[in-house]
């Protein structure tokens, strides 16, 4: 069995839900979110896991924290899977910053991989810091299932580098609704994607409706 | 609303059971009794969408995998050459152990880069990369928003997916599975195409999930 690595994104919290930059500490997942952390846990507490990765923002752990209570495993934070920092964005809503930084705000739209919200973090930066993480949990597991809970930016970022996508093509490529999660295995010849933002775990009321997965038909 | 493609590898066959290479119109195996019910699981998911139109490769698997829906929803398929699975030439049939013993050296070099080094007499993934972007820029300039079905094979899928991605269409094989009967959905919105799911089957039962697929 090859290195499997799990990929899940953070639960609901008040920012996603009313569509704001987050990348802070000291933020709950709203109600609906805690639902989505304990459905996870539900679908995939018997899955044979070797370790357990966590960005040590609050709401990353608190998306994890169902499946610690009903396996009795521990995790382990790393900064390196922190949320990209959106410095003086925080909080704000994209209407917001375009009006209030723009011409930084279009830099970043146009390349955020070598673009900084401003006062932020580029995606480069967050692409290294997270390939540290990656590169310590391949030289320490050889194999088996490894969950890795991090954010909207910086897992699609990771995916980015795995697959080989232009880190500055991340927002625009993948979608990532909250709780999806994806499964990369290292094989033999690099990276290959089992599955990319399931939400299969979650009940269709808690999915992020788009026209396609029958949400909302 | 914009444009959602749902790109549908077709049902179990003979060939996807064993992973024998498999690709010209003269090698052109029909669905297993497992692959058809496949097809049957995703009528029955998907039949609420509303669709706008089916793009079908000519290959008798697809053709078969489109039906259910097809039926159910009383949409017309058009059957697209561009859409068809590579052709493997000389390898067509052949499992890759005996590829590999029988033809090492080119079997190598198409490892190394199926993008640009054909299995002998056979197609590139340039090629195919080409023709199945004819039928995307087609979909493309004949809708401008609805629920598009594609339905093809899987290296001619995740090729697909590469060039949409913005993957090197030569590591195809390497980065993403693509079992029978998973469907991948791209939206093409606004700043490109936006990738919401990769081989999901979620469509299955636990039965058929669980069926050994090359």
């Amino acid at each position: 069995m090859p290195l499997r690595l799990y990929l899940l994104r953070n639960a609901e919290t008040e920012y996603c839900r009313t569509r704001r930059y987050c990348s802070r500490e000291h933020v709950s997942l709203t109600e609906r979110g805690q639902q989505m952390a304990d459905f996870f846990a539900k679908t995939y507490y018997q899955l044979d896991w070797k370790a357990l990765f966590c960005s040590p923002l609050n709401h990353a752990v608190e998306t994890l924290q169902p499946l610690c209570q009903s396996t009795g495993l521990d995790f382990e934070c790393r900064d390196g899977l922190r949320e990209l920092s959106f410095g003086k964005w925080e909080g704000m809503s994209p209407a917001e910053v375009n009006t209030a930084f723009h011409d930084d705000y279009i830099r970043w739209l146009a390349d955020p991989a070598w673009n900084s919200p401003t006062q932020g973090e580029k995606g480069m930066q967050v692409a290294r810091r997270s390939s540290d993480v990656l590169a310590e949990i391949e030289d320490t597991y050889p194999d088996g299932n490894v969950l890795i809970v991090s954010h909207k930016a910086t897992l699609r970022i990771m995916l980015c580098t795995l697959l080989g996508v232009d880190v500055g093509r991340y927002r625009d490529r993948l979608a990532m609704p909250v709780t999806s999660l994806s499964l990369v295995e290292l094989m033999d010849y690099g990276p290959f994607v089992r599955r990319f933002s399931d939400c299969n775990h979650l009940p269709l009321h808690l999915r992020r409706p788009w026209a396609g997965n029958g949400s909302d038909g | 609303m914009a444009v959602f493609l749902y790109f549908l590898r077709h049902g179990q066959t003979a060939y996807s059971l064993t992973g024998g290479y498999c690709g010209m119109p003269e090698n052109d195996p029909g669905l297993t009794s497992e692959g058809v019910e496949m097809a049957e699981q995703f009528a029955e998911t998907y039949a609420m969408l509303p669709w706008t139109a089916a793009y079908v490769s000519p290959l008798r698997r697809a053709v078969e995998t489109a039906k259910p829906l097809c039926q159910r929803v009383g949409m017309e398929m058009q059957l697209r050459d561009g859409l068809r699975e590579v052709m493997y030439g000389r390898w067509e049939g052949m499992h890759p152990t005996a590829v590999d013993r029988e033809h090492h050296d080119e079997y190598v070099a198409w490892l190394t880069d199926p993008a640009w080094y054909a299995p002998v007499g056979g197609e590139r993934a340039v090629d195919i990369a080409r023709r199945s972007a004819q039928v995307l820029d087609e979909i493309e300039h004949t809708h401008n928003t609805g629920h598009i079905l594609v339905v093809s094979h899987k290296a001619t899928i995740r090729i697909m997916l590469c060039t949409l991605l913005g993957i090197d269409v030569g590591r195809y094989r390497d980065r993403m599975d693509m079992p029978v009967a998973a469907v991948s959905v791209v939206e093409l919105a606004k700043r490109g195409p936006l990738f919401h799911t990769i081989a999901d089957r979620s469509h299955l039962s636990d039965t058929l999930r669980s069926l050994p697929s090359t």
